[in-house]
């Protein structure tokens, strides 16, 4: 939603338009002659949670890619409040707000499960080598020092707050994705984007997760999630995309979704 | 006080030190280069050069030294710094040779006849000092924003880059920043032999500071010091063994990365916690 005020000769005028947060008009991306999207279309407004279904291999990862800007499309424009993302990076993406968890978890291992919330911290952070180099001794910086509160906070808010110093590579399956997402926080978000969030958990952590999005989404945070789970995804999604090869074959609230014959095709098959 | 034979021990384990922490600044981010011992010879002749004909202070050359070098570093790093790992390492390599025949070849400053009667400026004292301001940088840089990026970038590249590290910008800053300290490295070199050639900083130069970080353990800074000193005291300590106390330095690096494969010191061996545990048993925490 953008508000904004007209002045005019004796008058003015509040206006609202709603523009998406998200707007994907045309994505493709072809792998050598396959086009894993094509010729993809989304809106996606503020506040919602929003789920992208469809079987394996149907282009829902590579969609998330091209959002976050891991890969680069073969054609398509992205939008994100208004502003074409053609010309920014993967980081610089992350710096304007969107921001995202792997399928495989990507965590960095070899680090404290601490260091890793705090690196993402980065870019919302910006002291440079000089104040570094000028500090005065036994002090740390007062940057430093709210990186910290931070990462604390958000490893509370995924529960993950006990095994602060232990290495990302020791932590159970489980935790390791709830630590990705509190590193996709840690970089304060107005998009997340969530590629399978509670693949390989169990019943327990899966309905953790499923109140953590709820949570996420209260805070303002705009979710976008790929999920295999049906119960997951008609449990928080107010709206949900079905892809097959690469396209979009649905769209609709949940209860539509499940009665929609040609998305019961998709994932059972034609019936004989 | 103490004997020319240790003074001069312990001046080149400072200088390796210095040359093994310019390797390990753009180490910690996943770049492996070839080229430091490149960058020494454009501090070292840089710096010798200034204070030899145009009587300029010690300290002033050393730092034009080490920032010409940096800025070469920058400058030539830059289209480099897309590949990874071999393909980096060859292009460094071959960086590295370039800048020996440019001294081999440059009139200026001697060409093949080397460059002498440089005065002998370097001793213990400022040696050491900024060996310790590098470690107390090192120190406080390792837990700061731009180190855990390093870090981060060193494991996954593209998942740090999904985290908001701009990789160009790091990664320039760690090749630029390491070619600075070899520049250090260099200019201390220079003015203690008061003789330099292209020679003494050729692949084999470069390929003695990647042993130095190797050896003593790549993970934390600590490491890369330790090896320096190891690797400048070890055949010296053998020398009543003459010509063969270069098996003994071999078969003990051998040793050592049989034991220690990752390196002689880490991060769990520089917590005291690993000691307690060591010497006191796990039940004692």
């Amino acid at each position: 939603m953008v508000e904004g005020k007209v002045f005019g000769k004796g008058f003015e005028m509040n206006f609202q338009l709603a523009l998406p947060l998200l707007e994907i008009r045309g994505a493709t991306k072809a792998f050598g002659g396959f086009n894993a999207v094509h010729n993809f279309d989304l809106k996606i407004q503020r506040g919602t949670i929003y789920a992208i279904i469809g079987p394996n291999g149907s282009g829902k990862t590579t969609l998330i890619n091209l959002v976050s800007g891991l890969l680069e499309p073969t054609a398509g424009d992205f939008f994100f409040k208004g502003i074409s993302l053609k010309d920014f990076r993967a980081d610089q993406r992350t710096a304007i707000g969107i921001s995202r968890t792997f399928q495989n978890i990507r965590v960095f291992s070899q680090m404290s499960v601490l260091d890793n919330v705090m690196m993402a911290r980065h870019c919302r952070t910006s002291y440079s080598l000089w104040n570094l180099l000028f500090k005065p001794p036994f002090k740390p910086l007062k940057e430093e020092v709210e990186i910290r509160k931070k990462a604390e906070e958000l490893l509370d808010f995924v529960g993950i707050i006990h095994r602060l110093n232990l290495k990302a590579a020791n932590l159970p399956y489980g935790e390791q994705r709830l630590l990705e997402l509190a590193q996709a926080l840690a970089t304060e978000p107005e998009l997340l984007l969530l590629d399978e969030p509670v693949a390989g958990m169990n019943p327990i952590e899966k309905d953790s997760v499923k109140s953590l999005i709820q949570q996420i989404s209260k805070r303002g945070i705009t979710v976008i999630f790929i999920e295999h789970d049906m119960k997951v995804v008609m449990d928080i999604s107010d709206w949900i995309t079905v892809m097959n090869f690469g396209e979009k074959i649905a769209e609709g609230e949940p209860g539509n979704i499940q009665r929609n014959p040609v998305v019961i095709e998709a994932y059972l098959g034609k019936e004989a | 006080m103490i004997s020319p034979f240790v003074q001069s021990i312990l001046i080149f384990g400072g200088i390796n030190a210095i040359l093994a922490l310019s390797l390990y600044l753009p180490f910690s981010g996943g770049q492996l280069s070839l080229a430091q011992g490149g960058f020494m010879a454009i501090g070292a002749y840089t710096s010798a050069v200034l204070t030899r004909n145009f009587g300029i202070p010690f300290s002033i050359s050393l730092i034009a030294g080490a920032v010409l070098s940096s800025a070469v570093g920058v400058g030539v790093g830059f289209p480099a710094l897309r590949i990874k790992g071999i393909y980096l390492l060859l292009i460094t390599l071959g960086f590295n040779e370039v800048i020996r025949v440019f001294f081999l070849n440059f009139k200026y400053t001697g060409a093949v006849g080397g460059f002498g009667g440089i005065f002998p400026l370097t001793n213990l004292f400022n040696l050491y000092l900024v060996l310790i301001l590098l470690i107390l940088f090192f120190h406080r840089f390792q837990n700061s924003r731009l180190g855990r990026a390093l870090r981060a970038i060193d494991q996954d590249q593209d998942a740090a880059e999904a985290r908001g590290v701009p990789l160009t910008r790091m990664k320039t800053f760690a090749f630029g920043a390491g070619a600075f300290i070899a520049g250090l490295a260099g200019g201390f070199y220079a003015h203690f032999v008061m003789f330099i050639e292209s020679g003494t900083f050729g692949f084999q130069r470069s390929l003695e500071a990647m042993i130095f970080v190797i050896l003593g353990g790549s993970q934390i800074f600590y490491g890369p010091i330790l090896g320096a000193f190891l690797v400048t005291i070890i055949p010296e300590s053998f020398r009543f063994l003459q010509k063969f106390r270069f098996e003994i330095f071999g078969a003990c690096l051998v040793l050592m990365m049989v034991l220690r494969p990752r390196g002689i010191l880490d991060e769990e061996v520089c917590q005291w916690r690993w000691w307690k545990e060591k010497f006191l048993g796990k039940g004692l925490k």
